[in-house]
């Protein structure tokens, strides 16, 4: 039988089901004769599960599973609450003479109500840590059994109506295969959490705990979202065919780890790896990746209520940069904006986000923020081949204000004595069509390029991806789209900067003779696709590859 | 009873982390502390209340003291909203 719903941890996994019942809490309702053991019961549960949480979040703490801490920490504060939480409780059972587990109910109801009627994602997070409390220390006072998370066999498909943080901090992670679930969208805790160890999540399904049964058969797809229950032979055939394919691809590729990329003409070029967090450079290193061309400086400022400070962003740079030393790693600066991408600036929603305030136009509106990224950035730059890069330039003197932070976030290191690499390359993303269209003056100034092929489509078709009407339009094939794009790669040749590409199109095997035959200097990539690239890569011909560039696109 | 006007400089508002920070600071005091926004009030001595509170940057807001320490406690509210509540600029 087939599922479908929405993919939200990407990859391939089979197993079988363990079901987290619909979490069905009976309070009793009866009357408590002795006040004062309800109190006593309510403060023994409350130091449990206090304790619970600690557990949690020094776990996540130690293994650098930074988001889930911080997730553990609200609901330490939470549970912490005396006006609000625990002094309620506690008059309610010594007034009404309600039991324990009553007067947790009737309390976290009250506050779960103020957070649900906000239509607020931040409010809507809250709305989940309260709901998760609430459970935590009913279950705790009411007894109530649960699996033994800690005890799951070996790939364990956990299949719940909800898959809250604390289920996910009490399970044993290494014997689990996939999520499913009905809610938690992209952004929820849980599929946040799920996509940081790498295991495949699909939610939206409908009444997952009552068409899955406890044991059965799985197959998931966390890009897809598709689900197959009780596979037949044939679906198994077929998913083991998958993953065999996968293994051999991965063995075949890996004796291209050390080699450096070059085609069979002896034509040399670099690929490196895209990556989004300091963990995934781990990931880079073990792909054969030869650099980072585009590390997303976007994670230290997401899903979180604060901006991350000075100390905190030259921690994660310096970690990639010396990691990755010699090799060098081009940071990007913040890249986004919008109310829901960044709930720590508390943005205004805009009708037009993509022409919109994001990126490098909301940095040089924000100077203080911006030089505490760019400080942060320098000061990294001391330890390894530090590169940083511009998003979203569109105007000759949007990049000049640009290099004029980075002079006074210099000044500023200089005032406090701290060293940094005095030749740091600055470069900037080609990826909004007049920057492409001006490349040749946009050359003079930069010291790199990195076509960001994604937006350059986007833009230069007018045509939104993501959207089911006009997604059809978006191709990077187009040939408006390779014209600007062998224009960009001239342009660098003839003021002898290197050009890169960071964007999808770098993983296109169809696109890569028209690129390197237009003399692209580095290909960015996800990590996965580094090495059958480069063994693709040494299959061409580099001379052939300069002829399909010069038909590929109009003169 | 003491009244102060603050606007809270935090980019992320009063939210999480500073709102913990914030919270911490006010509950050594005796005081009542209140905190007023859009004419609805809130106790900022408890986190779950400040929270719902959904105090933005930008946005200036009211603190009602009253108690024994009030000068003192209006002084640390003050302080520590001016700041930034352990978040650098």
């Amino acid at each position: 039988m087939k599922l479908k719903g929405c993919g939200i941890s990407p990859g391939l996994a089979s197993g079988t089901a363990v079901v987290l019942e619909e979490k069905q809490i009976v309070i009793p309702e009866d009357r408590a004769e002795n006040a004062q053991e309800q109190i006593a019961a309510f403060y023994k549960a409350h130091e449990t599960v206090l304790a619970q949480y600690n557990v949690f979040y020094e776990n996540a703490r130690q293994s650098h599973r930074e988001k889930e801490a911080d997730i553990f920490s609200a609901h330490l504060d939470i549970l912490q609450d005396d006006d609000s939480l625990v002094q309620p409780i506690v008059s309610q059972i010594q007034e009404h003479h309600w039991n324990a587990a009553k007067a947790v109910d009737f309390q976290m109801q009250q506050i779960i109500a103020v957070f649900e009627s906000v239509d607020d994602d931040y409010m809507k997070l809250r709305a989940c840590d309260m709901r998760d409390v609430r459970e935590q220390l009913l279950r705790c006072l009411l007894d109530i059994q649960e699996p033994d998370l800690s005890l799951l066999p070996p790939e364990s498909v956990i299949v719940s109506n909800e898959i809250t943080p604390s289920d996910i901090g009490k399970m044993e992670l290494s014997h689990v295969a996939g999520f499913i679930s009905w809610a938690g969208g992209l952004n929820s805790h849980s599929s946040i959490i799920a996509r940081s160890m790498g295991i495949p999540a699909v939610s939206q399904v409908e009444n997952p705990t009552s068409v899955i049964r406890a044991g059965m058969q799985i197959i998931l797809n966390g890009s897809s979202g598709e689900i197959e229950l009780e596979p037949d032979a044939a679906a198994l055939s077929k998913y083991r065919k998958q993953q065999q394919e996968l293994a051999q691809q991965q063995a075949d590729s890996l004796a291209f780890k050390e080699k450096p990329t070059v085609t069979a003409d002896g034509h040399v070029l670099q690929l490196w790896a895209n990556i989004g967090t300091p963990q995934e450079a781990d990931q880079a290193l073990a792909a054969g990746a030869e650099g980072i061309g585009l590390f997303r400086s976007e994670f230290l400022y997401m899903d979180r209520d604060t901006l991350p400070d000075e100390e905190e962003q030259f921690t994660a740079y310096k970690r990639v940069v010396e990691q990755m030393a010699p090799r060098p790693v081009v940071i990007r600066t913040l890249d986004i904006g919008g109310d829901k991408e960044l709930p720590a600036l508390c943005l205004e929603s805009e009708s037009n986000p993509f022409l919109g305030f994001r990126a490098i136009r909301l940095c040089l509106d924000m100077p203080e923020l911006f030089l505490v990224q760019l400080r942060a950035l320098l000061r990294a730059s001391a330890f390894g081949d530090l590169r940083i890069m511009f998003p979203l330039i569109s105007t000759m003197d949007e990049l000049h204000r640009a290099k004029q932070m980075v002079e006074q976030a210099k000044q500023e290191l200089d005032a406090r004595g701290v060293h940094y690499n005095q030749n740091l390359p600055v470069g900037m993303m080609v990826e909004v069509p007049s920057a492409a269209i001006r490349a040749d003056a946009f050359a003079q100034e930069v010291d790199f390029f990195s076509i960001g092929t994604n937006d350059l489509t986007q833009y230069t078709l007018a045509a939104d991806r993501g959207n089911g009407k006009v997604g059809h339009i978006y191709d990077v094939h187009d040939l408006a789209v390779l014209t600007l794009i062998r224009h960009t790669i001239k342009a660098a040749k003839r003021h002898r900067i290197p050009c890169g590409l960071c964007g999808e199109a770098g993983a296109d095997g169809r696109l890569q003779p028209f690129l390197i035959g237009c003399g692209i200097d580095e290909l960015s990539m996800s990590s996965g696709e580094i090495l059958k690239t480069r063994m693709a890569i040494s299959k061409l011909n580099f001379e052939q590859c300069e002829k399909i560039a010069e038909t590929f696109a109009d003169t | 009873m003491k009244s102060i006007k603050v606007t809270v400089l935090n980019p992320s508002g009063l939210h999480a982390r500073p709102a913990s920070t914030f919270v911490q600071t006010v509950k050594k005091f005796k005081s009542n502390i209140t905190l007023i926004k859009a004419g609805q009030t809130y106790n900022a001595k408890s986190i779950i209340s400040i929270m719902s509170a959904c105090v933005k940057c930008q946005e200036e807001v009211e603190f009602l003291i009253e108690g024994e320490d009030e000068e003192l406690a209006a002084h640390a509210v003050e302080s520590a909203i001016k700041s930034g509540l352990g978040e650098s600029a």
